[in-house]
């Protein structure tokens, strides 16, 4: 069979367009898998609730690309006359091919053409391992398949990503609850100085899941530490889908009345706090035990407070019938109450509560409201959402939102619980300067009746100016044979000791010109008029 | 229509041409082959070296094997121009004076002009014509010169008093230039051999005739050469620029112009005398380096920092062959 150069032109070039294609193939195949990673990860983060089906068409990414630089790479014409040069080179056969090519594009029969194309078919044989895929698309072919792997190991794998791990089964949450302190919203609306230590005190039942979502930000901050990837947005993502498997949102109480309620427990606190202080005057030495309109008024301010421990502690006063006992309970519940009252020495037991996680902590505050506009979000986020909580927490229990269990309220006032409901939250205050801590930041000035309680004094301390003015000697040249005309009659003129002068000048040894030239000096400034 | 009989017999009378000459020259193979290239390739080339190396012997051995007309120009301060090309003499015939044309020494097949960089330039530059056009002007009347037509100079590379170097118009005119180096230690002993023994050196007898020659320059033009290999060789001339993408680093610092479209024709042409002389159907890659210095080493024109530091065009050349070679 004789040999036919336009069809082996031809083989040659569609085995160029192929291996090509397969070249683009292989490096689409690397570039498209990294890419089919970062979409696998992003969907196991972002959206784990995807369905499967959906997530594995992840995967097809890498295949789609590859096909399209398949196509793309076989569309290309390779540039014949250099691809028979690269093939000449390869076969080493002295450029034959590539000078049969030049003679069959002029045309011209010769016996050139003739022997050429004799010594060419010899070659046609064996041309193929002139033309094969490079190395380097081996190599991309082969971290393209492991990235597609780790792609579908990513996607199919049950590994828990920090996302994932943070949302439990809901049925564990909702076996337990906790209590979710409003400590941000009483201070919205009550003093300082009663908001700032009493944040253990109004708690609202909610679900544990709720609670656990609302210790996020100090949790990050305490025990998971500087994870970046724990952002807002995910956490309340995550809080807005605990909420809906938690509890029915129907009727939920606004922010005001939320506000309302805290209130109306900080009025009662305050009541009872003055009804056993005047109590405690009235007894005096002589204690006894509580009327019946005194208890009863007692356990009414105390129910109103929303502290199951301090509606204990009341009703064991009111029905405390030793008289001895009497003083000690009223101080106990003072102190329940108030613990502003306490006497100085248990300040340090209170300064340990909060240190460990209790919500004036001050570098949790300053770490919330490090990200201001992001932690303002959150915190008008969270507030919402507690609301909701707390409504479903209050159906759940058939109650209003502001009863407590007493065991929930045990573990919120352990020191050092840091699963408790201790976290603070600032998360319902309006304005986020006053989660800036005892600092005072964004505070209204004049409104601060806590000031006193940091520690600032406020203290004038004027600068003292005489009437006169200080002359301060050290400015004045020593020295110097000038004098200030005392009289009114003299004044801007000025008097020179001539002789006095002379001797300084001579004293300091300088030279007769510049003896002169001061000499002229202080002649012209005594003559005002400018005479000499 | 070139058929293989006279492929055949063009390059058999090719290497029995080459075999005379080797009888007389010993060594040089070279020089010989840059020579026949230049005939192959209607080119003129330019022999360096020292005095007493053979080259005038090489090209009476030349002229005398191809069977052609020689002529030897020995070029000197005082030459004119009219002393090469010829002048118009008057003369008296039948009663009558009338200018006659006195043909010069250029009227030849084979010129050898020997130690052209003594002549001054206007005497160089009676060649210039003669060498390109393959004619020559006198008067008002002008002569064209027989094919094949060649042009042999030599220069000497070391006395440099009283010589004027070739301008760079007609240094580009030579197709080739080959230094004619040192023989070794067994040619010089057969050099003496032949020289001081029997009859001593016989020119050879002529064993082609200018139709061979002419013959065997079609099918040098005949034979094909990539287009890759084209575009090759244009980049190794470009590449000589300092001012092209493609040359290296040393060719910007050291060239202040690089091969002209001579240059490339040079490169292309030699190379398919090559690969005639090789017995090659078509021009490959080492056709091609193998005349790529002799073909560019004299068309690069060193700025002063590179004739400062005594840089050679050959070390240039090389490293753009290296550089152009892998690109």
């Amino acid at each position: 069979m004789p040999f036919n150069f336009p069809r082996f032109l031809l083989n040659i070039e569609r085995r160029s367009r192929r291996l090509r294609g397969l070249s683009c193939s292989c490096r689409f195949l690397f570039y498209s898998s990294l890419l089919c990673i970062g979409v696998s990860l992003g969907l196991r983060w972002l959206a784990p609730d995807l369905p499967k089906e959906l997530t594995l068409l992840a995967l097809l990414i890498p295949f789609f690309l590859t096909g399209g630089a398949y196509l793309l790479g076989w569309w290309k014409r390779p540039n014949l006359p250099h691809l028979l040069m690269r093939l000449d080179d390869e076969l080493d056969s002295g450029a034959r091919i590539s000078s049969l090519y030049e003679v069959h594009v002029r045309g011209q029969g010769s016996f050139f053409q003739d022997k050429l194309e004799s010594l060419v078919a010899s070659l046609s044989t064996n041309w193929k391992r002139g033309i094969i895929i490079q190395r380097r698309a081996i190599g991309f072919l082969s971290a393209g398949t492991i990235g597609v792997l780790i792609a579908c190991a990513v996607l199919l794998l049950p590994v828990s990503f920090p996302r994932a791990a943070s949302s439990e089964p809901p049925a564990q949450s909702q076996t337990s609850e906790t209590q979710m302190p409003l400590s941000s919203l009483a201070e919205t609306s009550q003093d300082h100085s009663q908001a700032t230590s009493e944040d253990a005190a109004g708690p609202l039942q909610l679900p544990e899941g709720t609670a656990r979502s609302q210790q996020s930000p100090s949790d990050q901050g305490t025990d998971i530490g500087p994870k970046e990837d724990l952002s807002l947005d995910s956490i309340l993502d995550e809080l807005s889908s605990l909420s809906k498997t938690h509890a029915e949102v129907d009727a939920a109480p606004t922010f005001a009345e939320l506000q309302e309620m805290a209130d109306e427990q900080g009025q009662a606190r305050q009541e009872m706090s003055e009804m056993l202080m005047e109590m405690q005057a009235r007894m005096g030495d002589t204690p006894r035990p509580l009327t019946q309109d005194e208890s009863k008024t007692l356990q009414d301010l105390a129910s109103q407070t929303g502290s199951s421990e301090i509606e204990e502690q009341a009703d064991e006063l009111a029905t405390e019938p030793n008289p001895e006992q009497i003083g000690e309970k009223i101080q106990d519940l003072l102190e329940q109450v108030d613990p502003d009252s306490v006497e100085p020495e248990t300040s340090p037991e209170t300064d340990e509560q909060s240190g460990d996680g209790s919500g004036n902590d001050t570098p949790q505050s300053t770490e919330i409201s490090g990200d201001e506009e992001a932690g303002q979000r959150f915190l008008e986020r969270t507030a919402q959402q507690l609301q909701e909580q707390a409504n479903a927490g209050a159906d759940q229990e058939g109650g209003s939102p502001q009863q407590i269990r007493p065991e929930d309220e045990e573990d919120t006032q352990q020191p050092g619980d840091e699963g408790s409901a201790n976290v603070p939250m600032p998360g319902a205050a309006e304005d986020l300067s006053q989660v800036g801590g005892q600092d005072g930041i964004g505070m209204e000035a004049g409104t601060d009746p806590s000031a006193e309680e940091v520690g600032f004094v406020r203290e004038e301390a004027p600068s003292s100016i005489g009437d006169q003015g200080e002359f301060i000697d050290e400015y004045v040249t020593k020295g110097v044979p000038v004098e200030i005309a005392s009289s009114e009659s003299t004044t801007g003129t000025l008097l020179v000791d001539f002789d006095r002068m002379e001797s300084i000048l001579h004293e300091r040894d300088l030279p007769a010109e510049a003896v002169d030239s001061i000499r002229r000096y202080f002649e012209l400034i005594t003559q005002p008029e400018g005479g000499s | 229509m070139i058929l293989e009989q006279d492929v055949r017999t063009a390059i058999a009378t090719f290497e029995r041409l080459r075999s005379s000459i080797g009888e007389v020259i010993v060594g040089h193979d070279e020089i010989v082959r840059f020579a026949l290239i230049s005939l192959l390739c209607k080119g003129n080339v330019l022999f360096e070296g020292v005095p007493g190396l053979g080259k005038t012997l090489l090209v009476r051995t030349l002229a005398s094997a191809l069977g052609l007309k020689f002529s030897r120009i020995q070029f000197t301060p005082d030459l004119m121009p009219a002393d090469i090309v010829g002048t118009d003499i008057l003369t008296e015939k039948d009663g009558h004076r009338e200018f006659s044309f006195a043909a010069g020494p250029v009227f030849a097949n084979v010129i050898l002009a020997d130690e052209v960089n003594r002549a001054t330039p206007k005497t160089q530059s009676a060649l210039l014509e003669a060498m390109e056009e393959r004619t020559v002007t006198v008067g008002a009347k002008t002569y064209v010169l027989e094919e094949p037509y060649i042009v042999l100079a030599t220069q000497n590379p070391i006395e440099m008093e009283g010589t004027y170097p070739l301008p760079e118009a007609q240094v580009d005119r030579f197709l080739l230039k080959a230094k004619v180096s040192f023989p070794t230690l067994e040619q010089l002993v057969q050099i003496t051999e032949r020289n001081t023994e029997g009859v001593g050196i016989q020119l050879p007898q002529p064993t082609a005739t200018a139709n061979d020659i002419l013959m065997a320059r079609r099918i040098v033009r005949e034979i094909p050469i990539a287009a890759a290999l084209r575009e090759y060789i244009a980049r190794l001339v470009l590449a000589t620029h300092p001012e092209s993408e493609y040359s290296p680093a040393q060719i910007k610092e050291y060239v202040e112009y690089g091969g002209s479209p001579r240059a490339a024709i040079a490169l292309v042409m030699g190379a398919k005398a090559h690969a005639f002389l090789a017995g090659e159907v078509n021009v490959r890659r080492d056709d091609i380096q193998a005349v790529f210095q002799a073909a560019l080493t004299h068309r690069l024109v060193l700025n002063f920092r590179g004739e400062a530091e005594g840089v050679s065009s050959d070390s240039l050349l090389d490293q753009v062959w290296k550089k152009t070679a892998t690109s």
